[in-house]
């Protein structure tokens, strides 16, 4: 580990202006020359919106409540993220059901409202890192914009909704599909 | 020196005021200078502050040690990875823990692309305010490819919040260290035509010499660390004088100026970006000598257990439940962390009284005791050289207001 002394004085010919300048118009020009060169693809800018970036996997951006295959939501109303979001902005109130079909007649617990207020989250993660039953992903949607205050809170079935496709990145620490994404089991009686 | 600036009504003789801010494209973020001008000599700079105050240090009693994480996001927003790095560490030594040795490694590389992003923005935008915009706009490529890395690394390009108390939020994706090698080798050449563009420009030289020096002793005494410190001369890192994260293993030089004037800090910035890449490669290699292995400690008192096993199991669910309602289980006491930030020292102040949040948090920003030598640079110098002299110093809002 040494001490590396930096100093630089210029020589005469250096102080004349012409020799810095000509060096620095050979580097803008070299780069405008490359940048002629090449096609608009595959320019370092992003011609956005005409053009748009691919999201890397594990991107932080718009919540989706997951659903089970048949249809009901994987939430449980456990407050958990609730309590991790340091920005305080997700309020749960939840509610007991009973089905005969889903739950043979005993009581579960699930969100009777489940609200995001998208002004004030943070897209930092840490309701999908709490939640225990694989229900909130952050996915990657960036583009959230909006006429009026009231349409960025999202409510339950707007999170629901939030994306067409059904699976917009796979879980970092387990392959989809395993054996270890929680999925619906009915009681046996 | 008053706190308050002067008001037209108190203002006798023939001096002007002339606001430099709260917007200003020179005021990197929201702060004011309130300028008493004779001619176009400045007399005195009366900085002020606040404008961007966000009570981070009031919120964090509010949160648990984990949700902190966010927040110091915002301090630096230009290497907001330094900062969760510095905070981590700090809530670390309060717990007597060690981050497992695949994640310091993962910590010492992000910390250290941080530092060259950070170094890039402040060299980049200096030179802009000075009226050199073209070394600007080749350095910002290689900052966007930073970004890039964080954004797969992390999840967010700017607002990372990429670690936890003891070690990550989650492993490298394997398509970081393919664009990894690619920045290694194209980084070097982006510097090299920085230094071609103004190393050697007689009008750098002119606008840059001798504006803003400094002698050791004042810096000292200022309370100036990091690249301004050692501009002056002094070599002085807490990466050598007191390593955290392994860095004592490091192979890497201090480049130190000799004056301390704006000239010699981007000599010094600069030679700090190829260090950091001396250190990138060195933590490439020692990350595939670590091999894979968790990165975050596998105490369920203290970080997560892995969502498999929180699906499955019940004791890890318990585990998982606890640790977000209850949260840590804090020993009392106090600690004072201190982190070489791309500005300085940052440091983190932490009293715990053992409950879910801190007692209180206490952030060390860097930039506002080299801010608050503003005036004493500035007087009897142009408003010119005081944009060269805000530009060098990186004040960064967010850290200074806190």
């Amino acid at each position: 580990m040494g001490v590396l002394v930096k100093k630089v004085e210029l020589t005469w010919w250096e102080r004349l202006y012409v020799v810095s300048v000509a060096i620095g118009m050979g580097v803008t020009f070299k780069h405008f020359i490359k940048q002629l060169l090449t096609p608009t693809s595959k320019r370092y800018t992003i011609q956005y919106p005409d053009m748009k970036k691919e999201m890397p996997k594990g991107y932080r951006g718009l919540h989706e409540l997951k659903r089970f295959e048949d249809g009901a939501i994987k939430c449980v109303a456990c407050f958990m993220c609730q309590e991790a979001c340091p920005a305080r902005c997700i309020s749960i109130e939840a509610e007991e059901f009973s089905e005969l079909n889903f739950t043979q007649g005993f009581e579960e617990k699930r969100p009777a409202t489940f609200k995001i207020d998208m002004l004030r989250c943070i897209f930092c993660g840490m309701c999908e890192e709490a939640c225990p039953k694989d229900a909130i992903w952050l996915r990657d949607n960036y583009e959230l914009a909006a006429y009026d205050r009231l349409s960025m809170n999202f409510g339950k079935w707007d999170l629901i909704n939030t994306y067409a496709e059904p699976d917009g990145k796979a879980r970092l620490t387990q392959a989809e599909e395993s054996p270890m994404t929680p999925s619906r089991r009915t009681v046996a009686l | 020196m008053d706190s308050i600036a002067i008001t037209r009504q108190m203002l006798d003789g023939d001096r002007m005021i002339v606001n430099m801010g709260p917007s200003h494209p020179v005021t990197h973020g929201t702060l004011r200078i309130v300028l008493e001008l004779e001619g176009e000599l400045i007399m005195k700079a009366t900085p002020e502050m606040g404008y961007l105050h966000r009570g981070v240090e009031k919120l964090g009693e509010n949160l648990s040690y984990n949700q902190f994480i966010p927040l110091t996001d915002r301090l630096d927003y230009c290497s907001s990875i330094l900062n969760n790095v510095g905070y981590a560490v700090a809530v670390e030594k309060l717990l007597g823990i060690q981050d497992p040795p695949r994640s310091r490694v993962i910590r010492v590389m992000v910390s250290e692309l941080a530092r060259i992003a950070d170094h890039i923005v402040c060299l980049g935008i200096n030179a802009v305010d000075i009226g050199a915009f073209t070394a600007f706009l080749y350095l910002f490529k290689q900052r966007e490819t930073i970004y890039d890395l964080f954004e797969m690394a992390a999840g967010q390009r700017m607002h990372t919040s990429f670690t936890r108390v003891g070690g990550l939020m989650r492993d490298l994706p394997p398509e970081f260290l393919p664009l990894f090698d690619r920045f290694m080798e194209e980084c070097p050449a982006a510097i090299d035509e920085l230094e071609t563009l103004l190393t050697r420009n007689p009008i750098w030289h002119d606008r840059t010499k001798g504006v803003g020096a400094m002698s050791i002793e004042d810096a000292v005494n200022w309370g100036y660390t990091g690249p301004c410190l050692r501009a002056s001369g002094l070599a002085q890192d807490l990466r050598v004088a007191q390593p955290y994260l392994d860095y004592e293993t490091y192979d890497f030089d201090i480049p130190v100026g000799t004056t301390g004037d704006v000239f010699d800090r981007y000599l010094v910035r600069v030679e700090e970006m190829r260090q950091s890449l001396r250190i990138l490669a060195q933590a490439k290699r020692k990350l595939a000598e670590v091999g894979p292995g968790p990165v975050i400690v596998e105490d369920y008192k203290i970080a997560l257990p892995p969502k498999e096993k929180v699906y499955t199991r019940m004791e890890s669910l318990i585990h998982h439940f606890k640790l977000i309602m209850h949260g840590i289980e804090m020993p009392v006491g106090e600690v004072y962390s201190s982190t070489e930030a791309a500005n300085g020292e940052l440091g983190f102040y932490i009293v715990s009284d053992g409950g879910k949040n801190p007692y209180r948090i206490r952030v060390r920003p860097p930039c506002l005791p080299i801010f608050s030598s503003f005036d004493e640079k500035v007087r009897g110098r142009l408003i010119a050289d005081a944009v060269a002299e805000l530009g060098a110093m990186n004040v960064i809002a967010g850290e200074l207001d806190r």
